[in-house]
């Protein structure tokens, strides 16, 4: 017996799987859930996951923040982001990483509008003069 | 103006090391560890409680005090015994 998993980002899956138990986090606490679970709906706070495999492996995941949802066996997570680490030492060093490749495609981004704004410009003032 | 992410960012990770820290402390007492936690748990209890009884029987027999000393002394060690238990507990379970 076990539950499907799958974690989602906005623009990927971030994990598809199938785990014997979770736990995580909403504004209560820590939770854990196990196949035969109740079906349930809550809002996650950014927290570690702590998965354990059909196979008795351990693994983990940061999460940050989002939603969760049990619907009959299978548990779907709608998050901003996420990173999955198979030991929990390298849990707090992949979000760190995940948040600074983040931030420089956010400037890389900025950027590019930036330059797209003033060529923009450029291009209008042409257009006007005769 | 500051991107975005910057402000999240570290509460963000301080919270996944944190959690990350405290669950693998919950992870690091094995089987093992439990039970020599819970071998030296008893005897930080018996030891002093005993030695707390024998002194007092000692006292009492020779000033001839009934069982006074015998009582006061043992649950005096009851209590030392207990309080190092929680100090002890306290250490292990933080270290």
């Amino acid at each position: 017996m076990s539950l499907e998993l799958e974690i989602l980002a906005p623009e990927r899956v971030i994990l598809r799987t199938r785990v014997a138990a979770i736990q995580a986090a909403d504004a209560t606490g820590q939770f854990g859930v196990r196949s035969g679970h109740e079906d349930m709906l809550t809002i996650l706070v950014p927290c570690v996951f702590q998965m354990r495999m059909e196979d008795g492996r351990g693994a983990y995941a940061a999460v940050d923040g989002g939603v969760f949802l049990l619907e009959s066996g299978r548990i779907s997570v709608a998050t901003r982001d996420a990173v999955v680490a198979d030991r929990l030492e390298d849990v707090a060093d992949r979000a760190a990483a995940m948040l600074r490749v983040r931030a420089e495609t956010e400037q890389a981004a900025r950027a590019g509008f930036a330059e797209l704004e003033v060529s923009l410009l450029r291009e209008l003032r042409k257009a006007a003069q005769p | 103006m500051k991107p975005h992410g910057e402000r999240d960012e570290e509460p963000f990770v301080r919270e996944i090391r944190r959690q990350a820290e405290r669950a693998r402390a919950g992870q690091n007492l094995s089987f093992w560890q439990g039970l020599s936690l819970m071998g030296s748990v008893g005897w930080m209890v018996v030891l002093p409680t005993l030695l707390g009884a024998f002194l007092g029987r000692f006292i009492d027999a020779r000033y001839g005090t009934g069982v006074f000393w015998t009582l006061s002394l043992l649950s005096l060690g009851l209590v030392f015994g207990c309080a190092s238990v929680w100090r002890q507990v306290h250490r292990e379970l933080e270290s």
